[in-house]
């Protein structure tokens, strides 16, 4: 049996390793804090992390950063090559690449953000749900999710963004949070079944708490670590499907930039050869991202895998 | 380890250096009897009277013809033989005979009769037939005005002899009207092939994707389905053999097509509209030195449509002030590179019936502010801007616009969809504006975009004097006289602005340098007396 290992006992655990290693204790050594100190062990995770970080950062200070409006024709420069008006050349249409970059960093940040945080709080709801009462309750919610993940996503999405009326970028956030949490719920329940009849559960049941203040209190903190760790792939994942959708047109509308629409300017054989400024940057801007957050996510999992750290 | 990463790389390499092998890039060798055609998009089937789109007729046109075939130089219709050696209009402009080559026969040896013409009308005027040359028959006597038969009524037809026959309109029309659209865009189909057939059941007829008996100057081969069709030389061709022995059309991307010129492994662009060059590559096309690019005169351009039935649209102050905002130079200058045309009305500047006295709007944010605040307009409203996806320098050309709207203070919000989606929210009111584009035929009649319930009426306006104008430029049959109609429907055009015409883009197209005797038709496509094609060696 996998050690699973609660909150209470966790301190107790690291304390006695503590002492082996001889250090002294200045503060009560939590689990929390033992996780923090592995991840920051892990160069690639912190370096995706600090990546994230500045990213959000532009995307918070984009108005003061950018050097025109990202909607701003410069009429007498059409795909102009960069200079010293345009650092990083103009699109198709004569707007500054380098301002249409930091303006898009907010559309990926918000959609990777909010459409992760909508699914994190649908699937685990569901997911603690079936894991908790187990019986019919989970067989019911377990097809819902079967059949939920046996659809090709990306037509889905396309269906459900034409069918919700105009394409915008709270539509592409609504239809990525409701579709994406069939695979969280099943981790979750998974959490939750093997949690449910640990001493500490049958403990809290018998001190005649209440279902929820045992699914809260007791048992949700200890399943919220792989949750985290899907949750980061997640917004990564948010953040590819958005491109994807935008450069089909159904994703942010034009003018607002977003890197997945900067990329279909480049649609012909010369733009791919000769002007590399209209689609390297939004392109390169969607690798390190995806790249930090799936570092990121690497050294949250090893971080925070309790199976790792003895 | 380190052999496995040499196996991994030679695998990497195989599979990329697959990928770039072009699709479509099967099909021939080149020499002076092969050419290369290559088209964007696959046609649904060959049908003369009812391919799906200009994809279609490309290929059509190589193998079967109508009575003539029809371009414009120097402003003026030409008509060139194609079944037909003769053709004449009656002094009264309502009864037109025409006279078939002697020797104009099927690929199967029977000859082309005055019987298969009849056979043809009569087919496409079956209310059972599934078509679209409706419109190209409509003006005969005893049909509708979408070309369909009337019980009790007699057919404006009559056969001569075995070669000649005499068609008789409702009422007098332009005879160049009539040559255009009867004699140029009515293809001629066989009599003893299909004659058997029920009209209801011929759409779905085998023949129409295997059309082995035609009557033009090339066979059909074989269609390998969105990779490319192969036509052969009709050595008994009435207007003599042609001297290409094969043509091969091709089905490929802009980007394959461009990759396929390079290697010189394409010897020419299908058209207008169907196989052109991206404007990003023209100016590499420019640069190839075995290559000539064309540029077509635009017969089509592309609009801003206004709907009338939002109240706060109907002041035509206000479509002028947008008129006034657009800033059209810089589309056509930056976007189109120059290549392209800006005129205030629905009549191409390359057609006889432009009134060039009718001038553009000017760009000018100044006079676009003040005619909207005279009209009281509410600058807080906020109006949808509908682009369909698809035409890459449309939805360019959409993001411009809301610029230069906003810039004179009308907030607009573009929302961008699918063509049959865009379609559908034009004839459905569901829109404020709306880009779209239009390519029709040369004769200066547009009732079905701009009359009051027309078919093509995507502003859903009425206005009483057009209509007025529209219905005499119709009845005229003096080309005299209707040219001074439609130069008044271009001014009051110019007035009301039901839409803003855009731009008329020329088509970017090429002919390798090696080909001679290849022109345009007046749809701006190359299937034009291709019986004339000399391809010389490489």
């Amino acid at each position: 049996m996998p050690l699973r290992i609660h909150a209470f006992t966790m301190s107790d655990l690291a304390s006695v390793s503590r002492a082996v290693d001889g250090a002294k204790p200045t503060r009560p050594v939590t689990f929390w804090s033992l996780a923090t100190q592995r991840f920051l062990r892990h160069r690639l995770a912190v370096s995706g992390l600090l990546v994230m970080l500045v990213i959000a950062g532009i995307a918070a200070a984009a108005i003061w950063l950018a050097p025109h409006s990202p909607t701003a024709i410069d009429p007498v420069a059409f795909q102009a090559a960069p200079s010293a008006t345009h650092p990083l050349g103009t699109d198709s249409v004569g707007r500054d690449v380098l301002s249409r970059l930091i303006f898009a960093a907010r559309v990926s940040i918000t959609v990777g953000v909010l459409a992760v945080a909508m699914y994190v709080v649908i699937g685990t709801a569901v997911g603690a749900t079936a894991g908790y009462y187990g019986g019919k309750m989970d067989l019911v919610l377990s097809r819902i999710m079967d059949v939920m993940l046996s659809f090709p996503p990306l037509i889905i999405i396309l269906f459900a963004v034409s069918v919700f009326g105009r394409p915008s970028i709270w539509n592409v956030i609504l239809v990525l949070g409701l579709l994406g949490w069939p695979a969280l719920a099943r981790l979750v329940r998974g959490q939750f079944l093997a949690l449910r009849d640990l001493e500490y559960v049958l403990a809290a049941r018998a001190n005649g708490s209440s279902d929820a203040r045992i699914v809260l209190r007791h048992m949700l903190p200890n399943a919220l670590a792989p949750v985290l760790v899907a949750a980061t792939f997640g917004m990564a994942n948010a953040i590819l499907v958005e491109a994807a959708l935008s450069f089909l047109g159904l994703g942010v509308q034009p003018p607002t930039p977003s890197w997945g629409n900067m990329l279909t300017d480049a649609q012909s054989l010369t733009v791919l050869e000769r002007m590399p400024w209209l689609w390297v940057p939004p392109g390169f801007m969607i690798l390190i991202s995806v790249l930090s957050i799936n570092f990121l996510g690497d050294g949250l999992r090893d971080a925070l895998d309790p199976s790792l750290r003895l | 380890m380190k052999g496995m990463r040499v196996w991994l790389a030679a695998i990497i390499t195989l599979v990329v250096a697959a990928l770039m092998i072009p699709a479509g890039a099967v099909g021939a060798p080149k020499s002076s009897l092969v050419v290369v055609s290559g088209m964007w998009s696959p046609p649904n089937n060959f049908s003369p009277i009812n391919t799906d789109s200009s994809y279609g007729y490309y290929v059509v046109r190589f193998i079967f013809q109508g009575m003539m075939e029809a371009r414009l130089e120097n402003n003026q219709m030409r008509f060139s033989p194609a079944l037909a050696t003769r053709w004449e209009a009656s002094a009264d402009r309502q009864t037109f005979r025409f006279t078939i080559h002697p020797r104009a026969t099927w690929h199967d040896g029977r000859p082309v009769t005055a019987e298969d013409v009849e056979f043809t009308v009569m087919t496409i005027s079956d209310p059972k037939t599934e078509t679209n040359r409706g419109a190209e028959i409509a003006t005969i006597a005893g049909l509708t005005a979408g070309g369909k038969r009337v019980a009790d009524q007699q057919l404006g037809f009559r056969i001569l002899g075995p070669k000649s026959f005499e068609v008789r309109t409702k009422v007098p029309v332009d005879p160049q009207m009539f040559f255009e659209r009867f004699g140029g865009n009515v293809y001629i189909l066989p009599k003893h092939v299909l004659g058997s057939v029920p009209p209801d059941q011929l759409a779905r007829h085998p023949f129409f994707q295997n059309p082995t008996v035609g009557n033009g100057p090339f066979k059909f081969v074989q269609y390998k389905t969105d990779q490319f069709v192969e036509l052969v030389v009709n050595e008994n061709y009435h207007n003599g053999a042609p001297k290409v022995r094969r043509v091969f059309v091709r089905i490929i991307p802009p980007t394959t097509m461009l990759a396929q010129l390079e290697r010189q492994d394409l010897d020419l662009s299908a058209g207008f509209g169907i196989g052109e060059i991206l404007i990003e590559d023209w100016d590499r096309v420019k640069e190839m030195p075995h290559v000539r690019p064309v540029t077509i005169r635009a017969p089509g351009y592309q609009f801003m449509v206004f709907n009338f039935s939002r109240p706060y649209l109907e002041d035509k102050r206000v479509r002028r002030a947008m008129a006034h905002a657009i800033n059209r130079p810089l589309i056509v200058n930056q976007l189109l590179k120059g290549a392209g045309e800006i005129a205030e009305g629905p009549i191409p500047p390359a057609n006889p019936y432009f009134n060039a006295a009718v001038k553009p709007w000017a760009y000018d944010t100044a006079r676009a502010r003040a005619l909207l605040q005279e009209a009281g307009w509410d600058f807080n409203r906020t109006i949808i801007l509908r682009v369909p996806t698809g035409n890459i320098l449309r939805e360019r050309t959409g993001d411009i616009i809301r610029e230069n709207l906003v810039a004179v203070g009308i907030k607009v919000e573009i929302q961008k969809s699918d063509f049959p989606t865009h379609l559908a929210a034009l004839t459905g009111k569901n829109y404020d504006i709306g880009l779209i584009g239009w390519a029709g035929p040369t004769d200066p009649d547009v009732s079905s975009q701009f009359r009051t319930g027309g078919q093509y009426n995507f502003g859903h306006h009425s206005i009483a004097r057009m209509d007025q104008l529209l219905d005499e430029g119709v009845r005229l049959s003096d080309p005299a006289r209707r040219k001074t109609i439609y130069n008044q429907f271009q001014e009051l055009f110019a007035d009301e602005l039901p839409y803003v015409v855009l731009y008329y883009p020329n088509g970017r197209t090429v002919i390798a340098k090696r080909m001679s005797g290849v022109n345009y038709d007046i749809f701006g496509l190359f299937d034009y007396l291709t019986y004339n094609w000399v391809a010389g060696p490489q």
